[in-house]
């Protein structure tokens, strides 16, 4: 989220100043959730109404980070790479990717590939991560009409990338076109409750929460949740319809948020604060305090890998879909995960004059230092759980003569194949500077972007775990993927 | 992020779900032992007509990795 375009941030926080202004009066603010009839598992964008993997005892995970253009073109590179992988049915991997789960500009590439599977690739490139997407935005905000529209409380500044996320790809296309495709990746777009500070993942499971129906939600409006770079754009807020007559049919709250937030503090911290904040969902209006409104920016602000919800499902047995119990049963035997961060590290000249720094320079440092604290965070928690947890969780079922699960455990270790794709692994500095110094916007340069779409399947290919889970899944690359020479030889200087 | 076990006793031979996860499609058979997070855990069966007709609670901890737990009958049982 480094050096979100300045301008698409100045002009944030003028159109803020002057909107405020202008729209004290009134309160009719868009309502961009709707409320849902009936609570059922077997209604709804869920992961239990999506047909079974076609790899059976294999989960295949992928998680895309935030970073604008940088982001979106990184992953669409790797889902690429994928694609070049074989299996023995004739698939390729990326039409085995069983859950998506992505970050602000990840979550573009994400959705759209969701949408449009591998067929979608060649429009993603063109129409969105080759288009100047800062100087639309920026045009449609400031010609008359635009100003116009946001000089009231029913257009936000979060409806111009809305807007244009619409025009270039989604197409007001809502989950309930991705339910219809009858078909895996899984898509968990990610973003950020500003008020709890908390990762928000965009599932039915939150939204059964507020009382409101996922399927009916524009992916558009999803993306632009997870993508909301504070000040630059506002917050997409979802209205919590809670309490609801739907809700009075089931035990409410869920026993899952029951269980979690009755836990004591002491015995499981986490769970219990993650179940605090979701009975408050869940409460909407009888809350104490009352949750009316949940306001949704960036993801990366709370998990900019988007590593929060598969990390949920491997380590816990709440609601769908969790696998903590599958993989302890052995009915899940082999985990690949592929994570990407197109992290940026934009050099900094700061340090290198008595001058205290500017508001932008301070304003940025506050929001950057939270992303790179999470980011670190998140990815070492994923590396701790799919090694060390598992291996106490079966010295603790040893001792308790539970040898099977044990086994089962110690199995689900060995097979497990994380793929990490990071700027960092780029052994030439040079070349790691260039990769890392490529802003954070909705623009990039065309030559960047060049080299974004080798680097990708380089970094996968370059992976010592990548040769690991070829094998594991039985798989082979068609033709040969790039070299990271290759990207670095026409990545442009910094 | 701690894990323990739950070890269900009874009644043998139902299907139990964790934590309201009844769309588990694959859930253990009484008797059974269970991977559960550190923290209180609900264990339930469920009938055919989608009722919970006996649950339990146990709370797993530092103190208490292991528990053992016999489910108590819900009478009348509850809709899901």
């Amino acid at each position: 989220m480094k050096t979100v375009s300045r301008a698409l941030l100045v002009f944030g926080a003028l159109a803020l100043t002057a909107i405020t202004t202008l729209s004290l009066t009134s309160c009719a603010y868009p309502v961009r959730n709707q409320p849902i009839a009936t609570l059922a598992p077997n209604q709804g964008y869920r992961w239990a109404n999506l047909p079974a993997g076609r790899l059976g005892d294999t989960l295949v995970f992928v998680t895309a980070s935030g970073g604008g253009t940088r982001a979106a073109a990184l992953e669409l590179s790797v889902l690429e790479g994928l694609q070049q992988i074989k299996l023995p049915s004739g698939d390729s991997l990326a039409d085995n990717i069983d859950v998506l789960s992505s970050v602000s500009g990840g979550s573009v590439t994400a959705a759209y590939f969701a949408l449009k599977g591998t067929e979608g690739f060649p429009e993603l490139e063109t129409n969105f991560i080759r288009k100047d997407g800062v100087s639309a935005i920026l045009l449609a905000g400031l010609n008359p009409v635009g100003l116009a529209k946001l000089s009231t409380p029913k257009y936000e500044r979060i409806d111009l990338l809305i807007d244009y996320l619409d025009k270039a790809l989604f197409h007001h296309q809502t989950f309930s076109d991705l339910l219809a495709l009858h078909r895996r990746p899984y898509l968990v777009l990610n973003a950020a409750d500003m008020v709890d500070g908390v990762p928000f993942a965009e599932t039915q499971e939150n939204f059964d929460l507020l009382c409101s129906d996922l399927a009916s939600l524009k992916l558009s409006t999803a993306v632009a949740a997870s993508a909301a770079f504070p000040v630059a754009l506002s917050p997409v807020t979802y209205k919590d319809y809670s309490p609801c007559l739907a809700q009075a049919k089931v035990p409410w709250p869920p026993p899952w948020v029951t269980a979690d937030a009755g836990s004591s503090w002491y015995d499981a911290p986490e769970r219990t604060d993650r179940g605090r904040v979701k009975t408050a969902y869940a409460l909407g209006a009888r809350a104490a305090p009352p949750t009316l409104d949940v306001h949704l920016l960036d993801g990366g602000i709370a998990d900019n890998l988007g590593v929060a919800e598969p990390f949920r499902m491997l380590t816990t047995n709440e609601p769908q879909p969790a696998f903590l119990n599958s993989v302890a049963q052995g009915h899940i035997k082999k985990i690949v995960f592929i994570l990407i961060n197109a992290r940026s590290f934009a050099s900094s000249t700061l340090d290198q004059s008595p001058a205290p720094p500017g508001m932008l320079d301070m304003l940025f440092a506050s929001i950057d230092a939270g992303v790179d604290r999470t980011t670190f965070g998140t990815a070492a928690r994923l590396r701790t759980a799919l090694t060390e947890q598992f291996t106490a969780d079966a010295a603790n079922l040893r001792k308790i003569r539970q040898g099977a699960m044990a086994d089962n455990l110690d199995a689900i270790r060995n097979n497990t194949h994380l793929i990490e794709i990071d700027f960092d692994a780029i052994a030439n500095s040079a070349c790691r500077r260039n990769f890392h110094n490529i802003p954070t916007s909705w623009t990039a340069q065309a030559k960047q972007i060049d080299a974004l779409m080798l680097l990708g399947k380089a970094l996968l290919a370059q992976s010592p775990e990548f040769p690991l889970a070829l094998n594991a899944i039985k798989g082979h690359v068609a033709g040969s993927l790039p070299n990271v020479t290759d990207a670095c030889a026409i990545v442009p200087p910094s | 992020m701690p894990n323990g076990t739950v070890t269900v006793t009874s009644p043998a031979g139902h299907d139990v779900y964790i934590n309201g996860n009844y769309a588990e499609p694959d859930p253990p058979t009484i008797p059974c032992t269970l991977l559960v997070e550190y923290g209180d855990n609900l264990l339930e069966t469920v009938t055919l007509s989608r009722r919970v007709d006996f649950r339990g609670t146990a709370t797993v901890n530092e103190a208490n990795p292991n528990v053992t737990i016999a489910l108590a009958p819900v009478v009348p049982s509850e809709r899901l």
